[in-house]
């Protein structure tokens, strides 16, 4: 039986060609960044705060995720990630972690030492963009979130993390026709969206019996776009997808 | 850590086959108040008088816990506002 083939950094270049383009010289110097593979299984630590990271932390496979403890002993999910994201591609400038990041399920992760992260942007101002404009994404991200947390009630945030969980990996050609890998559990999800997970599953059976979407087996599937769109409110201008292309094309057709 | 039931009466009935884990009784409460106060805010806005009951059984089935929210609206003079 072969074996799989070693897992290569092309998530990575899928992920910044989402926000912007690259040319070849480029894309070959991404690709060969250095880097240690690392499989964890799910809910390991791969940074917790007060941690100096040393290397950048890829996923190339799985979902890992950001959180953090109320002293109670409550837990919010800040964010998840998906293959291609570097979660704490921000440690690269802010030497110690301010909160916490582990793996969701079980991942493939890549470690990019941070002097290999530092001399692949030097003349290559292309790549210095991207990166930078992936950070800017992920505040961007955190935006959206204030106003979802603060603003929206549980149906409408539960709505929008569905609607931008699907976009996003859409974006990477993770998903397609309305249906996308789901895997948090449901008391996980009920942390990222800040309700109970009692809430949780009120608002999911909501949507279920409004045939919005289904959720089975960690699989979204979305029956009704445009409705669940306009539940969330959800605009996905904050996500900036594409955008040097639509330019492009904006300046073609002008 | 323990498997907590939390049954939900606002209008029609929902019985909780899924359960949530809590470490120690103070988060039973504390997730009931949390759940009465996040359906409020969102189901009750749309009515004047709602009451939200959040009933909790434990892993054997035994009723814990029973808790009532319950909003009222009264305007003095909504007319003349």
């Amino acid at each position: 039986m072969a074996g799989s083939p070693p897992p290569t950094l092309t998530p990575l270049l899928r992920k910044l060609e989402s926000v912007i383009r690259l040319d070849d010289e480029e894309r070959r110097a991404v690709l060969a960044l250095p880097h240690t593979i690392r499989q964890v299984g799910p809910h390991t630590d791969v940074a917790t705060v007060g941690e100096r990271p040393a290397h950048c932390c890829l996923v190339l496979e799985g979902w890992a995720h950001r959180y953090a403890y109320t002293s109670a002993g409550d837990r919010q999910i800040l964010s998840f990630y998906i293959a291609g994201d570097i979660p704490d591609l921000q440690h690269l400038y802010l030497p110690v972690m301010d909160h916490s990041l582990a793996s969701l399920t079980a991942c493939t992760l890549a470690f990019i030492p941070h002097e290999a992260m530092r001399a692949l942007v030097v003349g290559r101002p292309g790549v210095m963009a991207a990166l930078w404009r992936d950070t800017l994404v992920d505040a961007s991200v955190y935006r959206e979130r204030i106003m979802t947390l603060g603003r929206r009630q549980s149906l409408g945030r539960t709505a929008h993390l569905f609607c931008e969980m699907y976009m996003r990996q859409c974006a990477v050609g993770l998903a397609d026709d309305l249906s996308c890998p789901l895997p948090p559990t449901q008391a996980e999800l009920a942390d990222a969206v800040g309700v109970t997970a009692v809430h949780f599953n009120r608002s999911l059976r909501t949507l279920r019996s409004q045939r919005r979407i289904t959720l089975q087996g960690g699989q979204l599937t979305i029956r009704d776009w445009m409705g669940l769109v306009a539940m969330a409110e959800f605009d996905p201008v904050y996500l900036h997808f594409n955008e040097d292309r639509h330019q492009s094309a904006e300046k073609v057709s002008a | 850590m323990a498997r907590y039931f939390f049954d939900i009466e606002n209008g029609g009935q929902h019985r909780d086959d899924t359960g949530s884990e809590c470490r120690d009784l103070d988060e039973v409460r504390a997730i009931a108040v949390r759940t009465l106060i996040g359906i409020a805010a969102e189901e009750a806005a749309l009515h004047d008088r709602q009451t939200v009951v959040v009933s909790v059984r434990d892993a054997a089935g035994a009723s814990l816990l029973d808790m009532t929210l319950t909003l009222a609206t009264a305007w003095s003079n909504r007319d003349g506002a």
